[in-house]
């Protein structure tokens, strides 16, 4: 099931764009029974304000609640709500990762880690790619584009500013800037055909 | 750190219950690898103790 699919549907939404909504659809495409959302009260917000796991199936949690899980710091759910909306919308876009894009061995989760801590290397592993498409996903996917471009316009005239633009978003308003931005005209069909390759460092090229 | 960081990689993948899993670093400007990591297996414990709260979302979220 390519991303395409539910870019294609999230077109044509209304922003706010309703997470329930991009649930059910991610379930209906993907024909998966469950995805878990979930809140951890130990998640520090300043180290790490959300993740997405993939459990194995034979797990009992698994069983009980589905082998896909987003997990969202309470201290973020709790205070604010655009964050949460968009790291909990990013994590859910995992759902499309390929084998190959899969964190899955302690080799493959060394080199996620340290390119999340050091940010410096050359060309990225194709896990952290993973989390660069995610984020242009979820931008993708809470903004359709007949609003971005609406809103290009407003704010090169001066009619809306980037707060305003987050608010009717409900997203980061530190997003905005690269939702307008010309790079995603570029990103945009190449997210889209899945040829996404990023050779700069995580900082440059996303969250 | 190097035994804490294989002993985490090791509870995650090889003795443990995860295929997949991806990360939203937080607003920390310089993330340490060992705090990053230990994030998650927190998360992984609670899921083991089934001490994870699950939420639903709402029409208008």
């Amino acid at each position: 099931m390519p991303f395409s699919d539910l870019y294609e549907f999230s077109q044509e939404l209304d922003i706010k764009v309703r997470r329930k909504i991009i649930k059910e659809e991610l379930i209906r495409l993907t024909g998966k029974n469950k995805i878990a959302m979930a809140v951890s009260g130990s998640l520090d917000p300043k180290i790490c304000r959300g993740l997405y796991l993939s459990i194995k199936s034979e797990h009992i949690w698994a069983q009980q609640h589905g082998c896909d899980v987003v997990v969202i710091s309470r201290q973020i759910r709790d205070t604010n709500y655009c964050w949460d909306r968009f790291v909990t919308v990013k994590e859910m876009m995992h759902i499309f990762d390929s084998e190959v894009e899969a964190c899955d061995t302690g080799d493959k989760f060394d080199t996620l880690i340290g390119e999340f801590c050091s940010g410096a290397l050359p060309e990225l592993s194709p896990q952290m790619t993973s989390e660069v498409k995610c984020f242009w996903r979820a931008l993708s996917v809470l903004c359709p584009e007949r609003k971005r471009l609406d809103f290009k316009t407003q704010v090169a005239a001066g009619k809306l500013n980037h707060y305003d633009v987050a608010l009717k978003l409900r997203i980061p308003e530190q997003y905005v800037p690269q939702l307008l931005h010309e790079r995603y005209d570029r990103i945009l069909p190449i997210l889209l055909n899945d040829e996404l390759v990023v050779k700069k460092s995580p900082a440059e090229a996303g969250p | 750190m190097n035994d804490e960081m294989e002993m985490t990689k090791h509870r995650l993948f090889e003795n443990g219950l995860v295929k997949n899993v991806k990360l939203y670093p937080g607003s920390d400007r310089d993330l340490i690898p060992g705090e990053l990591s230990e994030q998650v297996l927190r998360v992984v414990s609670e899921i083991e103790n089934d001490e994870l709260e699950l939420r639903e979302f709402g029409d208008d979220d």
